[in-house]
């Protein structure tokens, strides 16, 4: 088994053709894509001010105040709720 | 900037479509760990990981998509405002870590607009935690 530091490395032992090969090395990223698509490993997230906001503002005001409706649209930073 | 035609950098914060490369997943403790190599998203994985009762795919995952430049709300001045302020966090976190490998660095708006100072946090980003409006 891979360690957790590791990726999953598959390895198909055989004299082959490459055709042969090239399929199953589809098969098997089509595969880990659909057990990919499954996932849902990351925290809950709320936006990380790309400025900060006075110290004097109130917390939630501070968070509220940065959160625009309309952005950004492509591409938030963000960080975990529990490192708050 | 490089001879790299800017019409052809990636967005290194693109979304769940087909065509476009995921590259990253999302851990528990928030960090991007890289995919190496990128998969191409299919229309089946798109469907699948954006599947109803499902968080979007883009608070999940990190995908990387051609940069639509100013067809996107983060350009600014000819370049990637979004870049800028990922750049601008890093710099305040004081001096630059050595950078991980990133498959799709060579492509990459950010890198190729803020060079390491995004890579120090681009691991730490997530596209967003919301549905994805209908353009």
């Amino acid at each position: 088994m891979p360690s957790n530091t590791e990726g999953l490395r598959v390895t198909v032992d055989g004299d082959l053709p490459p055709e042969v090969l090239n399929s199953v090395a589809d098969a098997v990223r089509q595969a880990a894509l659909e057990r990919i698509a499954e996932l849902d490993l990351s925290p809950h997230l709320r936006e990380w001010p790309l400025a900060e906001p006075p110290e004097s503002m109130p917390e939630a005001a501070r968070v509220d105040g940065i959160l625009d409706p309309l952005r950004p649209f492509l591409g938030i930073i963000l960080k975990p709720d529990a490192v708050e | 900037m490089t001879t790299r035609d800017r019409s052809e950098l990636a967005c290194p914060s693109s979304m769940c479509s087909p065509g476009n490369l995921l590259f990253g997943i999302i851990r528990p403790d928030g960090r991007v760990v890289a995919l190496q190599p990128p998969l191409p998203v299919t229309q089946t994985f798109a469907d699948k990981a954006s599947a109803a009762g499902r968080r979007p795919p883009e608070a999940r995952f990190r995908f990387a998509g051609p940069c639509v430049t100013s067809d996107c709300l983060h350009w600014k001045d000819e370049r990637c405002g979004l870049g800028d302020a990922v750049a601008r966090t890093a710099e305040s976190r004081g001096p630059a870590a050595k950078v991980a490998h990133c498959a799709i660095r060579p492509s990459c708006r950010w890198w190729h607009e803020q060079g390491g100072s995004a890579c120090q946090v681009c691991p730490r980003i997530a596209h967003t935690e919301a549905p994805i409006a209908e353009a």
